[in-house]
C-alpha cells in the first residue's frame, strides 16, 4: 500500500515537473515564430547576468565567502561580416585575374630563359 | 533584398536556431531525467527538433518576399 502510494507520489512530481517545463516553454512562445525567440533570447541576456551576480552575493553574505572581484572581459571588436565579404573580394578578383597573369607570366618567363639561352 | 535586411535576417535565423536548440535539450534533458530512465535519445530528438524547427524557420524568412499565397475560391454557379 505504502509503495503504492511512494510509486503513484513520484510519477506526480515527475510529470509536474515535466509538465511545468513545457508550459514554461509554450508560454514564453520559445519555440514559436523567430522573433519571438529572438526577443526571449535578448531579454535573456538582458535578465541572466545581474540575477547572477545577484545569486552570488546573497551566496557570500550567507556563507561569509568572499569572492574575488574579476576584471572585465576585454571587449573584443571583430566585424567578421567585413573581413569575410573582403576576402571573397580579394578571392574572386584574384581568380577573375589569374588566367591573364598566368599568360602574362609564362610569356615573361619565356622571354628571360630565351634570353639567358643567347 | 538589401545586405542590411539580409543581415538582420541572419542574425534572427541564428538567435533562433540557439533558442530552439537549446529549447529542445532542455527538454530533452527534462524528459529523460523524469520518464525515460537518463537515456541520451531524448537530448538528440530534442535537439533534433529544434533544429528542423530553427531551420523551417529560416527558410520560411528568407524565401518570404517570394512565397505566393493562394486561396481556393468556390466556383460561382450561374
Amino acid at each position: 500500500m505504502v509503495a503504492r502510494v511512494w510509486s503513484l507520489m513520484r510519477f506526480l512530481i515527475k510529470g509536474s515537473v515535466a509538465g511545468g517545463a513545457v508550459y514554461l516553454v509554450y508560454d514564453q512562445e520559445l519555440l514559436g515564430p523567430s522573433d519571438k525567440s529572438q526577443a526571449a533570447l535578448q531579454k535573456a541576456g538582458e535578465v541572466v547576468p545581474p540575477a547572477m551576480y545577484q545569486f552570488s552575493q546573497y551566496v557570500c553574505q550567507q556563507t561569509g565567502l568572499q569572492i574575488p572581484q574579476l576584471p572585465a572581459p576585454p571587449k573584443i571588436y571583430f566585424p567578421i561580416r567585413d573581413s569575410w565579404n573582403a576576402g571573397i573580394m580579394t578571392v574572386m578578383s584574384a581568380l577573375s585575374v589569374a588566367p591573364s597573369k598566368a599568360r602574362e607570366y609564362s610569356k615573361e618567363g619565356w622571354e628571360y630563359v630565351k634570353a639567358r639561352i643567347k | 533584398m538589401s545586405e542590411s535586411e539580409l543581415g538582420r535576417k541572419w542574425d534572427r535565423c541564428l538567435a533562433d536556431a540557439v533558442v530552439k536548440i537549446g529549447t529542445g535539450f532542455g527538454l530533452g534533458i527534462v524528459f529523460s531525467l523524469t520518464f525515460f530512465k537518463r537515456r541520451m535519445w531524448p537530448l538528440a530528438f530534442g535537439s533534433g527538433m529544434g533544429l528542423g524547427m530553427a531551420y523551417s524557420n529560416c527558410q520560411h524568412d528568407f524565401q518570404a518576399p517570394y512565397l505566393l499565397h493562394g486561396k481556393y475560391v468556390k466556383d460561382q454557379e450561374q
